[in-house]
């Protein structure tokens, strides 16, 4: 029952596809057909939920990336069916590596792995940094933290580097990108996922009786900046904190060596 | 006054109190509100670089370099390092 519901729903999007399709693009779904078959072997699990999710992920996947999951689309046409539904979907919750890598470059970070044994808070260092996350820029100096919109694909205590720096600033010299600099990179590290304060949103029509009211709390990312790179920093001898200065110094000696 | 004391004045109240913080808080205000800030300040510091320049000419220059990614957070770092300012312009 569920399968010929699959098969029905594939095979209305497989049409509308195969519409807009163009040759070439078979030669691309022959090479890819090793490619979801890991996906479908777990996803036959749960075939009947996904199915009213699938009409809305395959508009959207239309038109985020075009060869992967048209391919993978044009594939359930030729009848592997509701499997490689599923495949999509699944790949669209679950992120496989290449998907995670593209909406990071969107929402414009990369994730490093996790950490627990590295240090890498070090003493503040004049230099600052201009950088954009997602539509929002930052000026960003060493220790600092963030609030950002919430990231996907991160955990808590992850290392993000930030690729999109468009300023780099010290006390001798600013170095500014048209946009972007290539080389510079800001490293931070995830310190939480939290909600933001509750707004009330009221609205109010006077003498028409109308009154709503409703609460929100935006989800946020915590994000504290622990190094810059890409630009000479000048060197500051640090007095005080004689325990962290001990540990550190020989830290950025050898990082300026 | 009667605005803490009268049950009838304070619901009142309360609920304009709720309808202005969203008025003023919502609806793109806080925006609107922080970007003449920006500008104001950031024309301040830049009418001092020379005679004759001023915020329209340096966003014009901005755009025309292809700098098109500082926003007016420009003006936190106007504040803080005014170098930097002067070397982009």
């Amino acid at each position: 029952m569920a399968h010929r519901r699959c098969l029905h729903s594939a095979l209305l999007h497989a049409t509308a596809l195969i519409s807009l399709k163009k040759s070439p693009s078979l030669s691309i779904v022959k090479a890819l057909t090793s490619k979801p078959n890991p996906g479908i072997t777990t996803s036959n699990l749960e075939p009947s939920w996904f199915i009213p999710w699938s009409y809305i992920r395959h508009f959207s996947s239309r038109k985020s990336d075009d060869s992967e999951n048209e391919a993978e689309m044009e594939e359930s046409s030729d009848g592997e069916g509701e499997s490689d539904e599923m495949a999509s979907d699944m790949v669209r919750d679950y992120s496989p590596e290449e998907k995670e890598a593209e909406a990071a470059a969107i929402g414009y970070k990369v994730v490093g792995p996790l950490q627990r044994s590295d240090r890498v808070f070090k003493d503040y260092e004049p230099v600052f940094a201009v950088v954009q996350i997602g539509s929002h820029q930052f000026k960003v100096s060493n220790g600092d933290s963030i609030f950002t919109e919430r990231l996907k694909f991160c955990e808590v205590n992850d290392k993000l580097i930030l690729n999109k720096v468009l300023l780099l600033g010290s006390p001798t010299q600013t170095i500014i990108g048209r946009p972007i600099l290539p080389d510079a990179a800001v490293h931070a590290v995830v310190e939480e996922h939290a909600l933001d304060a509750k707004v009330i949103i009221f609205k109010k029509k006077r003498r028409k009786n109308y009154r709503r009211t409703k609460g929100h709390r935006q989800e946020l990312t915590k994000l504290r900046i622990t190094a810059i790179q890409g630009i000479e920093k000048p060197e500051i001898k640090t007095d005080g904190k004689p325990l962290k200065a001990a540990v550190k110094k020989p830290e950025k000696i050898a990082a300026t060596a | 006054g009667d605005y803490s004391r009268l049950t009838r004045t304070i619901t009142q109240q309360r609920i304009r109190a709720l309808v202005l913080a969203h008025r003023d808080r919502d609806r793109d205000r806080k925006e609107r509100d922080f970007c003449r800030l920006w500008i104001t300040r950031i024309n301040a510091v830049i009418r001092r670089v020379g005679i004759s320049y001023s915020y329209s000419k340096l966003i014009h220059n901005l755009y025309k370099k292809q700098l098109l990614l500082n926003r007016k957070i420009f003006a936190q770092i106007a504040i803080s390092n005014k170098n930097c300012i002067y070397m982009i312009s």
